[in-house]
This record gives C-alpha cells, structure tokens and sequence, in this order.
C-alpha cells in the first residue's frame, strides 16, 4: 500500500462528509495566472532569505523524533492563566484568556489554541489525573462544557502566540 | 433548482440536466479538478468530461445530494489525468498532498488488490469519522480536495502554523489507526 493508495481511496469518503467540508467556490477562482505565481515566488524567495538569516526555528515535537518546522519559544518556568472553553479538538480546545494570571504572553481577550501534548497532566472532574497520549487520548473523555474556565500552566507557545501547548490543566476553582 | 429536480431532468433525458448541473455545480467541479491538475484548460475538460459521465451513469443512478457525486466523478477523472500525464512537475497541491500522506505509509511500490481496496476505503470513513468537526473538516479540505495550507487557514481563521501542526497530529493519529486496522504501514 503507498501514499497514492490512500489518497485515491480517499475519494471514496462517504458523500456527507464530503459535502459538510465543501469550499466556498462562489469567491474563489481557479485560473491560471502564471504572471501571479512568479510574483509570488519573488515574494517567497525573499521571506526565505530573511527568515533564514532572522528567525530561529525548533522542531516543534522533539519527542516524536521528526515533525515539521514551526517556530516556538519556551519560557524558562512554566506560567498560569485562566481560559474560557470555546470549543473542543482532538488534543485541546481552542478558548478565550479571561484571566492573564501571571503568564506574560497571552493577555486576558485574547484567542488562542491549548494543545495538549504527550504527558499533559489533566485534573479531572473525579480527582483523578489523566496523562494525556496523543495516540490514544480522547479530550471527548474529559468531558468539561462549552463555557468551563479552565487553568492552565504552560511553557511553550507558538512565536505568532495563538497557541499554548499545556503541561497542566485543570477547572477553575 | 434542487437536486431532485435535477436529478429528474437527467432521468427524462433532458439536455437541460446539463445546463442546471453546470449552473450549481460547475464551478465546484472546476475547482475539485484544478487543485489536481493546476491548469485551468485540463480542468474544464475534467468538468465537461464530469458531465458526461454523470449522463450516463444517471440513470440508473439518482444520486442525493448530487453535489459530491459530481464532485467525486470530477475527483476520480482529474486523478486518473494528474497519473497519465505526470502532472507533478506543473506544481499545485497534489505532490505536497501525497508528500504529507507518505508520513502515514512509506511509498512502497506495494499493490493494492480490490478487497483491500474496500477495506481502506471503509477504515478511511470509520477514521474521518472519528475525528472532532472542525479537525474533519479541515482534513477532508486538506486530502479529499487538495486545498492549499494557506486557503484553509483563511477559510477556517486559523494561523498557517497551527493549522500545520493540526495536520501533522491528524496524520499520525491515521497512521496509528491504519496500524491497528492492520494495514501495512
């Protein structure tokens, strides 16, 4: 079996999943505008020649041995704020910061991602923690509302600071 | 016009069936085979070709809804030109797609008979199924129509980074899926 195999087999998805995620042609265009394509390549050459001599970039997740490049700091002690659930993913929710707590990069208002990643401690409802596993956890088991004010510590953050990846969450008390 | 009453043109053999499916969905077919072919005259060839095949395969079909039908048949005919023309080397999605997806299996030169065949594609849609609406959706963007990192980010709001490392953790969820459906990877 090869990457062309599941990518074929793919166009065999079930047709509402295929409607449900259907773009929204109406405002894009297809043509071919070999004049825009060279402009942007111009562009991009440029970006690369600055990002490489200006920005530092660190594998995102060394634990797993290979993964794609995208820029992140680490602070030198983890920091705690309160966020607001938005709405749930498969490792984190996406929320609002309504208390900035004595973290100094993501102030109260602001939008972020919090990923959890392997060894993400969770307090659960029970008392109980959970170690999250991004290869077999389930953030459906943890079972906190839309709504929940959620404390989370941190070290690690995204350079653009939309996204937190946590070490420890629990509910607000 | 619905779907049903398009449909039911294509079942009186009406030229009009045509017409309607182009008005609704010519567009959506356009863009489904130009992410895979890059070329706006391959394209509306696919589109054109879309229409035929949907002609002669309804009836006996009555697809419902009939938008990812066509879209599939555009799907399935762009992928069968990209592989007799080698169309990598024009750029777009599709060898950044198939880059992507070889995370989850190593390009082997390994066949694929008819029963495992159906047996991916059922693990497939057992696996998109699982996943959270929004991480669905955007995989579905990403590996069903070949859309480009930036436009789903647009589309979804999200930076390119976060949507990238979302990706890269869906990707290794399905390799471990594939790995305990049993498939070789």
């Amino acid at each position: 079996m090869t990457n062309k195999n599941i990518y074929r087999e793919l166009g065999g998805l079930d047709p509402d999943l295929i409607a449900k995620a259907a773009p929204d042609v109406a405002q894009k265009k297809s043509v071919n505008k070999p004049w825009i394509k060279w402009a942007s390549l111009a562009a991009c050459l440029c970006l690369m020649v600055v990002g490489a001599l200006t920005i530092p970039y660190l594998q995102n997740e060394p634990s797993h041995g290979q993964g794609i490049m995208v820029p992140l700091n680490t602070l030198p002690q983890a920091e705690t704020m309160s966020i607001e659930l938005v709405e749930w993913d498969w490792n984190g929710f996406r929320g609002i910061v309504v208390d900035a707590g004595d973290n100094s990069i993501f102030p109260a208002g602001d939008e972020l991602e919090v990923h959890f990643d392997d060894g993400t401690e969770i307090l659960l409802d029970d008392g109980t923690v959970m170690v999250f596993n991004t290869r077999e956890s389930d953030t459906n088991a943890i079972g906190w509302k839309e709504g929940t004010i959620v404390a989370v510590k941190f070290a690690t953050y995204d350079e653009d600071r939309t996204l937190a990846f946590a070490s420890y969450v629990e509910v607000k008390k | 016009m619905e779907d049903k009453q398009i449909v039911d043109l294509y079942w009186a053999r009406s030229e009009a069936a045509i017409e309607e499916t182009e008005k609704k969905y010519g567009r959506y077919c356009h863009y489904i085979a130009y992410q895979i072919l890059y070329n706006d005259e391959d394209a509306k060839e696919i589109v054109n070709d879309t229409y035929l095949k949907t002609w002669d395969t309804v009836p006996p079909g009555r697809p419902d809804p009939l938008k990812p039908y066509v879209g599939t048949i555009s799907r399935q005919l762009a992928l069968n030109r990209y592989e007799a023309q080698n169309t990598q080397k024009r750029g777009g999605q599709v060898p950044l797609v198939l880059d992507e997806l070889s995370e989850c299996i190593p390009d082997h030169d390994s066949g694929i008979d008819i029963g495992e065949s159906i047996a991916l594609r059922d693990a497939l849609n057992r696996f998109v199924r699982s996943l959270p609406d929004k991480t669905q959706n955007i995989f579905v963007r990403r590996y069903w129509y070949s859309s480009s990192i930036s436009e789903i980010a647009n589309d979804y709001a999200m930076k390119e980074s976060s949507l990238t490392v979302l990706l890269l953790r869906t990707r290794k969820k399905l390799k471990e899926f594939l790995n305990k459906e049993g498939f070789e990877v």
